[in-house]
């Protein structure tokens, strides 16, 4: 019990990081700069739920973002009005066309449809492990992009849906982050987070011991579904138009990035990451509009933010292979140090 | 401790950024959220518009100002083309330039409707961004339906009244919409669809697909595809190879100076619609040559119709005699057939924001890419 409260102590810090970033973003910063704080929250949201399964489980997972595609593209064609949906999905299935939803039936609907699918992809998914489960969840990707791209009674396929009512507020992105910190953290410190990451580590020990491990990995692999499924609901309601381009390779890598930027074992590691890799992100992508900077006029280069990409990854690979944080919260390498530092007192 | 570095860095940049200078409507604000790196870089043209407006600012600027042109890349990603379109506006620009796509296109344009803002986009094809957007959104080149409906009338006219389509799902709307567009002009001039046959993008072999075509019970006498280089030359090559020698009308995907020779045997049964041509003495190659001069890269048509955007906002600012978004907006609404630079006619009024526009139709001749007339549909399909 005191490990849960110990945990949620630490989810606390990392919520009120989130919170400080939200506060400061509403009072100080320009439409635009909340914009990339709203995205920020989404990719945040993204990468933790990322964390959750592969943090957990052991499992490089690639397939993370179908999930955020089903989530985004469900309640888009739910909450579209009917007056839009004449143009753009006549010809929906299931008499979707002629139907308009509410903003909150739609997103629960779109998150039940993703935990549903989730379940039952989960249910086939757990009974592997290491690279053909990764390579099954890259399937999983190009599957429910293939699906997307040629339903195009239902999504339009390759062109974008449109006039999704644009409801989503910074206020409600910060607010499923801070939750999906303590989700997270929950999760990864209870007793089947545990038992799970034991099993990740040593498969025929754990199982000797008894631990579940495909129905603990089956519930890692939903509850990081569901969490992907918030971050689709927040991308479809904010930007208010998607397009099967948005949940693919791009978005896909660019989570992983930052999550092994971060440290992929702690949700610490998916929080920090994603803050330096957006800080990072804005800050090169100032410099490659060719600012002035203390009278000098920097040349335009653009590109630079993809070199920043690649370069962090590498510098990270070589000088901090399991991420900046490592395999510890960052409450518990804090707790750590000033025990130690207390006991090197005592010896003095 | 890191942390919090971390986060009043954050904070810090967010400050600095956030105090630029705000734009009062007493000059032209051009901003541009273009596909500068990415898989859309080829469809966008930040060197186009910059040749225009370094042009424009030589002669002495618009309403005698310079004009100001502030460009953000895009990265070819929507939310990122959403995000730089709101930084654009909050930098004071009066008019946007948009992507390539309508995924990005439409947030600009929602994000700018408040302000009244056009957008125009430089690149893309597809009518559906102004359909999304009808009070402000506007393609500078034609729309695939018009384009469409250009091949249908040529095909019409060289005699052809029964066309097999091909349909491919994989680039976006162009290869699987403009088809059907096609089939709704041509049907309405009295020809018939007989057939339609699935690709995909990158096939080296275009044998299953022609087998396919041959084996059509009521024989078609013309093909249309709206197929991207390089297949659409693998595909003719493959037509002429294997002895069917149909002819193939298709749009501005095949416009590309690789064709003729990807085609080898096959390029002249090609016939497609495409934005311009620089042949001597027209107003394109002129920009062509000047910007060359000036050092700019001219890598495809996207640069004439770069250039062509400013054009268009150029005219709308000057007949509005005002640096107004509102204003401009509604001056676009109003051009008639303004004298462009891929085109020699240019109309947006009562158009819904896709312009009716001269379209050049091309054959390959001796190996070279060959203007053979011009077109401007009388009837065109709704978006």
């Amino acid at each position: 019990m005191s490990n849960l409260v110990q945990s949620a102590k630490g989810a606390l810090l990392l919520g009120a990081i989130v919170a400080l970033i939200a506060v400061a973003a509403t009072l100080f910063a320009e439409p635009f700069y909340q914009r990339i704080v709203f995205i920020f929250m989404v990719n945040l949201i993204a990468v933790i739920g990322l964390q959750v399964f592969m943090g957990n489980a052991g499992i490089t997972n690639y397939g993370h973002i179908a999930f955020m595609g089903i989530a985004a593209y469900t309640v888009a064609i739910l909450v579209t009005p009917i007056a839009i949906k004449k143009t753009a999905l006549a010809n929906a299935p299931f008499g979707l066309a002629g139907m308009e939803f509410g903003i909150w039936t739609s997103v629960a609907i779109a998150l039940l449809v993703t935990v549903v699918i989730a379940f039952l992809v989960g249910s086939m998914l757990v009974r592997q492990t290491g690279t053909p489960a990764s390579i099954a969840t890259l399937a999983l990707l190009v599957i429910v992009h293939v699906v997307i791209m040629n339903w195009v009674d239902l999504t339009r396929g390759p062109r974008a849906i449109y006039g999704v009512p644009v409801k989503a507020t910074l206020g409600w992105a910060a607010f499923c982050a801070i939750a999906a910190i303590f989700v997270a953290r929950l999760f990864r410190d209870s007793r089947w987070g545990l038992q799970l990451r034991a099993a990740s580590e040593n498969i025929a020990a754990a199982s000797a011991m008894g631990v579940r491990i495909k129905r603990l990995r089956l519930a890692a692999w939903v509850l990081s579904a569901a969490l992907l499924g918030v971050a689709g609901v927040l991308f479809s309601l904010f930007v208010g138009t998607i397009s099967p381009r948005s949940f693919y390779f791009d978005l896909t890598f660019l989570t992983l990035a930052m999550l092994v930027v971060g440290g992929v074992y702690s949700v610490s590691g998916a929080v920090i990451g994603s803050v330096v890799m957006t800080v990072g992100f804005e800050i090169t992508r100032y410099l490659e509009n060719g600012p002035s900077l203390a009278g000098i006029k920097l040349p335009e280069m653009f590109g630079l933010t993809g070199v920043f990409l690649g370069v962090t990854i590498v510098l990270c690979m070589i000088l901090r292979p399991h991420g900046l944080v490592g395999g510890d919260e960052i409450d518990e390498i804090w707790r750590r140090r000033s025990q130690d530092r207390a006991a090197g007192g005592d010896v003095s | 401790m890191r942390l919090r570095d971390v986060l009043l860095t954050s904070i810090a940049i967010a400050g600095v950024v956030g105090s630029g200078p705000a734009n009062a409507a007493d000059q032209l604000v051009i901003g541009y959220a273009a596909a500068v790196t990415g898989g859309l870089a080829p469809y966008d043209s930040p060197d186009g518009v910059s040749c225009r407006v370094a042009q424009i600012n030589e002669a002495g600027g618009i309403l005698g100002k310079p004009v100001k042109l502030i460009i953000r890349d895009t990265k070819s990603d929507a939310v990122t083309a959403s995000n730089v379109g709101q930084d654009l506006i909050d930098q004071g620009a009066n008019v946007l330039l948009g992507p390539p796509t309508d995924d990005g296109l439409i947030p600009i344009a929602q994000l700018a409707l408040p302000k009244s803002i056009p957008v125009l986009s430089v690149g893309a094809t597809q009518p559906a961004f102004p359909v999304a957007s009808p009070e402000n959104g506007y393609l500078v080149p034609f729309g695939d339906n018009a384009s469409a409906a250009g091949a249908a009338e040529v095909a019409y006219k060289a005699g052809h009244r029964k066309a097999v389509l091909m349909i491919a799902n994989d680039v976006g709307a162009y290869s699987a919409v403009t088809p059907e567009y096609f089939a709704k002009a041509f049907e309405k001039l009295g020809g018939k669809i007989v057939g339609r046959v699935n690709y995909h993008h990158g096939l080296a072999d275009y044998n299953a697909q022609v087998t396919e075509i041959k084996n059509i019970a009521d024989k078609p006498d013309m093909i249309f595809a709206a197929i991207l280089v390089p297949d659409a030359g693998v595909l003719v090559r493959t037509i002429k190879a294997t002895g069917l020698d149909m002819p193939v009308f298709g749009t501005d995907g095949f416009d590309d100076p690789s064709f003729p020779e990807v085609a080898a045997g096959g390029a002249g049964l090609a016939t497609f619609v495409t934005h311009g041509f620089p042949g001597e003495g027209s107003a394109l190659k002129a920009f062509y040559d000047d910007c060359t001069k000036r050092g700019f890269k001219v890598q495809n048509i996207f640069f004439g119709l770069g250039g062509e955007a400013v054009e268009v906002v150029k005219a709308a600012v000057e007949k509005a005699n005002s640096f107004d978004s509102a204003a401009i907006n509604g001056a676009i609404k109003e051009i008639q057939d303004l004298k462009g630079i891929t085109t020699g006619s240019i109309t947006y009024k009562d158009r819904g924001g896709v312009p009716l526009k001269e379209m050049t139709v091309m054959q390959v001749k001796d190996g070279k890419m060959t203007p053979i007339e011009t077109v401007r549909p009388s009837w065109v399909a709704a978006p």
